[in-house]
């Protein structure tokens, strides 16, 4: 214990001396992290968003299902945004958004934006309470450049959440020109000619339709576009809104009519799969690869929204016109003329408020946004300011000019709209089982004891 | 000392076995085998072998024939091209990096990933195997049906405490050290951690436990503590039980997807392999060429690993010998 | 990839396992306490060891405050943290200086006492600090959120320390009881303080006190165990940093998913609809017999195989490629396995040339070609096909290990006795592996309970192929019904009882023996 005393005293001096001289360090920064300063006046170019003011070094993060070459291209929409704003805008996409985009909000660790691909989606989250009231700046954008049916999928019992972002047009059927010329097919123009020129190809030994309900998790969609398609064009948009909204029992005589209309088409073993199998393949196969044997002439027709149209080749090798090599026509209505389509649309929720995040929504509902995306190609949006000419194909400008026609009816896909049970769970399957055969009767009230009370 | 006799020797491989041993062991238990094994175990592992050698196979044609022709056609129709191995490791943009920072990700994510739980597990095992005290079957068997919790069930209230607790800490590490990215692994590794524990306690306590009781008798008569008797004998004797629950781990944490999607930033800062090969196969089905290729890209680690520890798999667990 | 991005990944690996591998070698100085051994020996007690402690922090401060302002790297947060670091260093190790030569004739209640009134000295000063952190201006990262967990697990700890020190002078039999019921207080005063606050307050609380409880009873319950005698003291090191992850991460969200099965998708409790619902929907019957059909058929044949295997190939030439071969499968995630064998199952019709080899097979021997996945029951086969692949090679690893672990003289004496090779495999090889059995069997059993990946990569649940983990995770997340998630979650807690009782029964037999 002598030693402890001849040593406690050098280590209490140690220790106080080592106190004296350290003491924390203030806030007299030294120069070396200075702040780069502002960048204050706007570079060349940077007009266009001057009043979206400048901040530098902010981050908004953006999650949404956006994934590869389409993330690219989004990235790509807002460099210069993000150049002449000193924004980073942070894009984070995943296959797995519909689920983790519940498990960050109830985690408490959701992004500043969501790039929603379904209203109900967005409605649900909406009614966790953390999803933010569109900014104003959002609001008139969307009351200036949208229809209301538009901005009515954003709002949520009365509030503006989101507004849409791209868009696209569903209900075309593919087909390819020279064949559908060499055998003097004729583009039908209502519903019962589709039917007749379905009777006559198949008399003339080709195979009429090329059909995929295959999506992996979420196997069973493309056959809901066929389905919304059919009660939209038979029975008129009033039908098809009380249908998505419960109003009208899911096993209503009109839906399981429109059910049947389609069963005429595609589960009928003359009428299918061309190139691929029997009517039970329609449930496997992959929904990018059912309609490729078109290109070969083994099938006549292939009905899939107007994103298809990248699916034909990876390098362009597959001109999209109506000359080329394929060519796509809105499924039309029960008389000639009725444009009513179906389609589908991203929404951009916020879950912040700060000042560089209602900059970027703001931007991404504006004109400018829609116009710098859409000419980087492969997209459409329903935004009015857009101009159609900077639709990257003849397809997308139709699609386009089809979004902005007064004339037209659009109405959202409807399994989007209706609560995930159905709209992503039951109404899904309830078609793989009937497309593998199981009856409408059945599988119609099978989805309507699902849904949720 | 009896622990002698019992610590392995890392360095030995069974074919450097002291040959009079080595022929005595193979003439029993060869017997035990005959042609119609040999013929047997071929054709298990042909078929075990079969789907990834497909895979290996399609990987190096070029895309369109993937989806129209069978693989086997390769053998009557030769066609090879590395346009898919290029495609996933060096496709690069904006938004998409090429795959080597993700490969740093994953390895940076796995090793702690597999090295915190298995340190954990072991003392824990340790705990319940030779530390006596009341309630020690009721606390194990706890730890043992935890490992029924289904993970998606955990992540929302982790995720909480991470946002409320981790997240402010990361903030200041980051402001401190600027090196530091603000998106660390850190839950990432804790969560990782966490999963794996249950599981690792359970398998390591089978293997600890088995450990002779006279070994450890006679450590504690010599004096020593539970930590001496912890390094000097359970950690080398358990030494293949260990390793090869490593590697299970590393496997685990190098191929998961749930946890990195919930925990990791999505941003290449922190983002693992499979993040990325995930998002490389795209929302448009299936892109065969990429998957194959991206699978095999994420197979190489997994498997240097196995190479690298096998061999004590190969001198099998000492510690269950003295049981019968 | 910027080498600085490389630099600071590798530098949050670096500083993670350091960091990992400090807290693991404290917990373990507080070990081992051997009697015989010269107590200058020990750097807890001997002053040279101090005196290079106090010094070395001192010259960490000291540096960092010297390179402030010369090195671009040393920001103002790193120096002061460093600086801080330092001061607390040197306090700790004063103050554990001074504990220990006034400790050291105390008796033991004394002494834990003071340890336990010292404790929670630190703990007041913490929350003190916290609670003044916007003046501080070091601590600006210290949210709102954080001061208020401060305040609210503080002050009960704070309790619950000060508590059990005053009981250190009770007698023994009481003692025990009455440490673990103040712990369990402070878990209640915890959920109890937060509650009030949260109704008090605008801003949520959040459900973390219900964590934090948890884990203060898990403290208090260890420390109950270890209360009884010296030796098993040191089971609270070796349990204490794996109870308190398993606490936060899986027991606390086990019991909110119990909870959360007897409520709706707005959190009202609805007593049993989401049981009800399970029972009644079409095809629950079809997801509960097939789980079962996969629990059963996966742990059984893939051991069956795996241990086949192990024994075909044991001490053969080439066994470490045959190992590898089929081992290789659990080195591909269960989504890359899914992709795989759906390129292996993949159907096309007759007519058409046939990509998945399955198939093809079929077409080779004129058969017809068949939708694998699609037609039940044997779709369901064709994805535990797929598991099993997956699971051999964990079984073979695990069992040819095992294998190599039978005494050869048991074999040798079993040969003289005139078994032939298949009693002596029943008969000396099973016995001798029966625990490593047993520990495969568990193991993949409840990974096959979980699975959800193959069946969800693979057919998305359809043509009666779906399972309780897979239609758990879709109400879950899919359909935003984590009451229904929750109650499928408890089926399957419900399915696995059966595996946890006879491991049960294993380990009682097995403690019995030895």
């Amino acid at each position: 214990m002598k030693h402890a005393r001849r040593i406690a005293v050098p280590l209490g001096i140690a220790g106080v001396a080592a106190l004296a001289l350290t003491g924390c360090v203030g806030d007299a920064e030294p120069g070396a992290s200075e702040a780069p300063g502002s960048t204050g006046a706007a570079a060349e170019g940077c007009e266009a968003y001057a009043d979206y003011g400048t901040f530098d070094g902010a981050e908004v993060s953006v999650y949404g299902t956006i994934l590869d070459e389409e993330a690219n291209r989004l990235n790509e929409s807002w460099a210069e945004f993000e150049e002449c704003t000193g924004i980073d805008v942070v894009y984070e996409g995943s296959a797995e958004f519909e689920a983790q985009i519940n498990v960050r909000v109830q985690g408490g660790n959701p992004p500043d934006l969501a790039i929603f691909p379904q209203p109900g989606l967005l409605a649900s989250i909406a009614g966790t309470g953390s999803l933010l009231p569109a900014p104003e700046a959002v609001a008139a954008n969307a009351e200036e450049f949208w229809t209301e049916d538009w901005r009515n999928y954003g709002t949520v019992d009365g509030t503006f959440y989101a507004a849409p972002l791209m868009a696209s047009v569903k209900g075309y059927v593919w087909y390819q020109p020279a064949l559908w010329e060499e055998n003097g097919w004729e583009v039908p123009t209502t519903l019962d000619e589709v039917d007749e020129l379905t009777a006559t190809i198949a008399e003339s030994g080709t195979t009429p339709w090329c059909v995929g309900f295959g999506s992996g998790e979420a196997t069973g969609w493309p056959g809901t576009d066929w389905i919304e398609d059919y009660v939209l064009r038979l029975h008129g948009p009033d039908v098809y809104d009380q249908w998505v909204a419960h109003e009208i029992p899911f096993d209503d005589p009109q839906i399981a009519e429109a059910v049947d209309r389609v069963g005429d088409l595609i589960k009928n073993p003359e009428y299918v799969n061309g190139g691929i199998g029997d009517v039970s393949t329609i449930a496997t196969t992959d929904f990018g690869e059912a309609g490729l044997p078109v290109l070969d002439g083994e099938c006549a027709m292939h009905h899939q929204a107007s994103f298809y149209e990248g699916f034909w080749s990876d390098d362009n090798s597959v001109t999209v016109a109506e000359d080329g090599d394929v060519w796509a026509f809105v499924l039309p209505g029960t008389e000639a003329d009725a444009a009513a389509v179906t389609g589908g649309g991203e929404f951009v929720g916020a879950f912040s408020d700060d000042e560089e995040v209602v900059a970027v929504q703001t931007f991404l509902s504006s004109d400018t946004w829609a116009n710098s995306r859409v000419s980087l190609g492969g997209v459409i949006s329903a935004n009015s300011g857009l101009d159609p000419a900077n639709a990257s194909s003849p397809l997308l400008q139709s699609a386009v000019e089809t979004l902005q026609d007064p004339e037209t009816t659009f109405r959202f896909d409807g399994s989007d709209l209706m609560p995930g049970a159905v709209g992503a769970g039951t109404f899904w399957s309830g078609l793989v089982d009937w497309v593998s055969g199981a009856d409408t009767a059945t599988v119609l009230s099978q989805i309507e004891q699902s849904w949720p009370q | 000392m009896s622990s002698v006799a019992f610590t392995p020797d890392p360095e030995v491989t069974p074919d450097e076995v002291a040959p009079a041993v080595r022929t005595r062991a193979d003439r029993v238990k060869r017997r035990l085998t005959s042609p119609w094994a040999t013929i047997a175990a071929l054709v298990i592992a042909v078929v075990w072998t079969i789907p990834t050698f497909g895979l290996l196979l399609s990987s190096f044609r070029p895309a369109d024939q993937i989806q129209t022709t069978g693989w086997w056609t390769f053998f009557s129709d030769p066609q090879l091209t590395l346009a898919n191995y290029s495609e996933v490791l060096f496709s690069s943009s904006a938004s998409s990096p090429q795959l080597g920072e993700y490969f740093v990700n994953s390895l940076a994510i796995a090793i702690p990933g597999t090295l915190i739980p298995l340190v954990l597990a072991c003392l824990a095992a340790y705990a319940f195997a030779w530390v006596k005290f009341k309630g020690s079957s009721t606390l194990f068997v706890i730890v043992f049906a935890l490992q029924i919790v289904p993970l998606q069930m955990a992540l929302i209230p982790l995720l909480q405490l991470f946002v409320t607790f981790l997240q402010p800490f990361q903030t200041a590490l980051h402001e401190a050290v600027p090196f530091i990215s603000e998106r660390q692994y850190l839950p990432v590794w804790i969560a990782h951690a966490i999963f794996g524990l249950p599981l690792a306690i359970f398998l390591l306590h089978n293997f600890i436990s088995a450990i002779p009781a006279d070994v450890i008798e006679a450590a504690r008569v010599d004096g020593a503590g539970h930590g001496q008797i912890f390094f000097r004998i359970i950690l080398p004797l358990a030494m293949p039980a260990i390793a090869s629950f490593a590697i299970f781990q590393f496997l685990w944490v190098w191929n998961d997807l749930l946890v990195a999607l919930v925990f990791s930033t999505g941003t290449p800062d922190t983002a693992p392999l499979t993040q990325r090969l995930a998002e490389l196969a795209g929302s448009r089905g299936e892109n065969w060429e990429r998957l194959t290729a991206g699978a095999f890209v994420s197979l190489i680690i997994p498997l240097i690993v196995f190479f690298s520890l096998q061999r004590y798999f190969v001198r099998g667990l000492l510690a269950g010998s003295a049981k019968g | 990839m910027t080498s600085m991005d490389l630099v600071g990944k590798l530098l949050q690996v670096l500083v993670g396992l350091v960091a990992f591998g400090a807290v693991v070698a404290l917990l373990l100085a507080f070990l081992d306490r051997p009697e015989d051994k010269p107590r200058a020996a020990s750097w807890r007690s001997g002053l040279r060891p101090r005196i290079i402690l106090v010094a070395a922090f001192a010259l960490l401060a000291l540096l960092a405050r010297l390179l402030y302002g010369l090195v671009p790297w040393m920001t103002q947060a790193l120096t002061n943290a460093a600086i801080a670091v330092g001061v607390a260093g040197i306090a700790i190790v004063v103050l554990q200086w001074l504990l220990d030569r006034l400790l050291q004739p105390a008796s033991p209640a004394v002494r834990s006492a003071v340890l336990r009134g010292v404790g929670a000295a630190i703990v007041v000063a913490i929350v003190l600090v916290a609670q003044s952190a916007e003046r501080i201006p070091a601590l600006d990262w210290v949210t709102p959120a954080l001061v208020l967990a401060a305040a609210i697990v503080g002050w009960p700890l704070v309790g619950a320390l000060v508590a059990t020190a005053a009981i250190a002078f009770l007698p023994d039999r009481i003692r025990r009881s009455a440490r673990l019921l103040a712990w369990l207080l402070a878990a209640v005063a915890v959920v109890v303080v937060a509650l009030v606050l949260e109704a008090g307050q605008e801003q949520p609380v959040g459900v973390w006190p219900w964590a934090a409880a948890a884990a203060l009873s898990i403290i208090g319950l260890l420390g109950y165990l270890a209360d009884r005698d010296d030796d098993s003291k040191p089971m609270l090191v070796f349990l204490l940093p794996s109870a308190l992850l398993l606490t936060i991460g899986l027991v606390y969200p086990a019991i909110r998913t119990t909870l959360l099965a007897f409520t709706d998708k707005t959190g009202a409790f609805n007593g049993l609809d989401n049981f009800i619902w399970m029972f009644t929907q079409p095809e629950a019957l079809v997801t509960l017999a097939n789980t079962v059909v996969w629990v059963i058929l996966v742990p059984l044949l893939s051991t069956a195989i795996g241990l086949a295997y192990a024994v075909f190939i044991d001490k053969s030439r080439g066994e470490r490629v045959y190992k590898m071969l089929v081992f290789m499968p659990m080195a591909i995630s269960m989504v890359g396995a899914s992709i795989i064998w759906r390129f292996m199952y993949a159907y096309r019709g007759p007519e058409q040339e046939q990509i998945g080899l399955v198939n093809q097979i079929l077409v080779w021997f004129g058969g017809e070609p068949q939708q694998i996945l699609q037609n039940s029951p044997w779709n369901t086969l064709a994805l535990i096909v797929v598991m099993i692949w997956i699971q051999t090679g964990f079984a073979m690893v695990v069992l040819s290990a095992a294998i190599k672990g039978v005494p050869t003289e048991q074999l040798e004496a079993a040969e003289i006795d005139g078994a032939n090779p298949w009693q002596r495999f029943a008969n000396v090889t099973v016995p001798g592996i029966r625990t490593s059995l047993v520990v495969v069997v568990t193991t993949i059993s409840i990974a096959t309970l979980k699975v959800f990946d193959i069946v969800r990569t693979m057919t998305a649940g359809n043509f009666n192929t779906s399972v309780v983990a897979n239609e758990m995770y879709t109400q879950a997340f899919r359909s935003g019904e984590p009451g229904r998630g929750a109650a499928l979650a408890l089926i399957l807690f419900i399915m696995v009882m059966p595996i946890v009782i006879y491991n049960i029964r294993v380990l009682n037999q097995q403690k019995a023996i030895r």
